[in-house]
């Protein structure tokens, strides 16, 4: 299967800090990756590289076999196949969750009766459907988040790149987007996930990586995982996340 | 026009839409004004010096219409950046240059309609006194000129929104734009009275030729900046 992301060697300073050490990793088509550290371990610069927001220091950082940055007719085609969704939403607040749908479509060249039509479609399969004509800034901080996945759905993209999508959500909300991207993902999607939520990830991610302080500590598979650091019978990847960066 | 530049511009304007007090502040600039031409008006002072200052209000007006609405329009977009829109826009497929020419778009769609209506009841008001007479250089200069030099003013006001992360740089951004108003109606007080006493219009065609290369340059110098500007400043 060919390689949707492909990181060689990524390194990121800023300023004098460096925030990524020689990150290397791949996620194939159709896996859910997931992308696991602590606060501040590097998941964040490493997504918004990915999206085109920032530029590596040196490295290799191919999405779809192309670059994402800087802006050139080429990274744009690319990240029209990218859908996200950022550790904050950027939602725009005085406006309906509709409204911030049809709005987005736009952006993605689709014209405004069909944003509409595949917008109400994305707010009943969000559960928002109820909300739709509200504006934003009276929605919940988990309504927010599964606005923010339904944005990211708009364009029917083959990549998403997600962002502590379940961070501060409430249990139905969490569930809801579990089951989402289990559907998604069976429907071909790639999905990249980047969390502290252990157990989130352990339920929904077929592959991932370990990253601290910008060095990634295990890459692989969940069943390579279990087999290096863990018994399946007792599998907890809280326990064995703790030991990996423990050992460090 | 392009369709991702439509939908930004339309979308701001359905925001800004929903925010009266700019419609209001639009009045109070205009009430001022007129408040002001009565005064002079009334005190029956000399003609050819009421005419002359009816000139200078007209041409005025546009100005600080466009500085008093273009200050609340450039704190929206400054919210919006503070709310890190922007950078989540900047995940679609759309550049960053894009998006800064959408905005400034939208500021002066959203402004210049009001800056027409702000003189067109000046000027109703003046034909009610029969004190209309104002030259074609000063109409140029007022419908024309000082708009395109606010929207030079915008244009560097969205340069500094994107590129600097600390918001206060719209508090200056509006300080200097007010501060550069009043400079310019104290100084060209002293400019009016002596085209006054020297019987010359209050702006000349070669005035509007000096005021036209100045724009040219501002307009360059900035979307020379622009065009430098490192999207990864509004990322980090």
């Amino acid at each position: 299967m060919g390689n949707i992301i492909d990181i060689n060697s990524l390194i990121k300073y800023y300023g004098n800090f460096k925030a990524l050490n020689r990150v290397s990793f791949r996620v194939e088509k159709g896996q859910i990756f997931g992308y696991l550290g602590s606060n501040g371990a590097g998941k964040t610069t490493t997504i918004k590289i990915l999206l085109g927001l920032m530029k590596a220091s040196s490295g290799e950082v191919r999405v779809f076999g192309g670059d994402t940055f800087p802006d050139t007719p080429n990274s744009l085609k690319l990240r029209a196949a990218i859908g996200s969704v950022l550790e904050f939403n950027g939602l725009l607040e005085d406006r309906t969750g509709l409204d911030n749908l049809i709005f987005w479509a736009g952006l993605y060249n689709i014209d405004k009766a069909d944003g509409l039509v595949l917008a109400e479609k994305l707010m009943d399969l969000v559960q928002l459907e109820e909300w739709a004509d509200v504006k934003v800034g009276k929605y919940s901080y988990g309504m927010c988040k599964r606005l923010a996945i339904a944005r990211c759905l708009i364009s029917d993209p083959e990549l998403l790149i997600l962002d502590e999508p379940t961070l501060g959500v409430d249990p139905e909300s969490r569930h809801l987007i579990r089951e989402l991207l289990k559907d998604l993902s069976e429907k071909g999607k790639t999905i990249f996930i980047s969390s502290h939520d252990l157990g989130e990830i352990q339920k929904i991610c077929s592959h991932l990586a370990i990253i601290k302080k910008g060095n990634i500590l295990f890459k692989g598979s969940l069943d390579d995982l279990i087999k290096q650091y863990a018994d399946e019978r007792e599998f907890s990847l809280e326990d064995v996340y703790l030991k990996i960066v423990k050992e460090e | 026009m392009d369709s991702q530049l439509k939908v930004i511009v339309l979308n701001d304007l359905n925001i800004l839409k929903d925010k009266r007090y700019l419609l209001f502040n639009v009045f109070v600039v205009l009430f001022l004004f007129v408040f002001k031409y009565k005064i002079v008006n009334d005190m029956s002072v000399d003609l050819n010096y009421l005419s002359y200052f009816s000139q200078f209000i007209f041409m005025f007006i546009a100005g600080f219409v466009m500085l008093f609405l273009g200050i609340q329009i450039l704190q929206e977009f400054s919210t919006q950046k503070a709310n890190r829109i922007y950078e989540v826009v900047l995940t679609s497929p759309i550049s960053l240059l894009k998006l800064y020419y959408s905005k400034l778009i939208s500021s002066f769609v959203l402004v210049y309609p009001a800056v027409i209506c702000a003189i067109l009841i000046y000027v109703i008001l003046l034909n009610g006194t029969g004190s209309f007479d104002i030259p074609i250089e000063v109409m140029i200069m007022a419908l024309l000129i000082i708009p395109l030099y606010m929207l030079l003013y915008y244009a560097f006001g969205l340069y500094l929104i994107l590129r600097f992360k600390n918001m206060n740089v719209i508090q200056i951004l509006s300080l200097t734009g007010t501060g550069l108003v009043f400079l310019g109606v104290y100084g060209s007080k002293y400019l009016s009275i002596h085209i006054i006493l020297s019987g010359e219009h209050l702006v000349s065609y070669l005035f509007l030729v000096y005021a036209s290369i100045g724009l040219i340059i501002g307009f360059l110098i900035v979307f020379t900046a622009i065009k430098k500007f490192n999207k990864e400043k509004l990322a980090i």
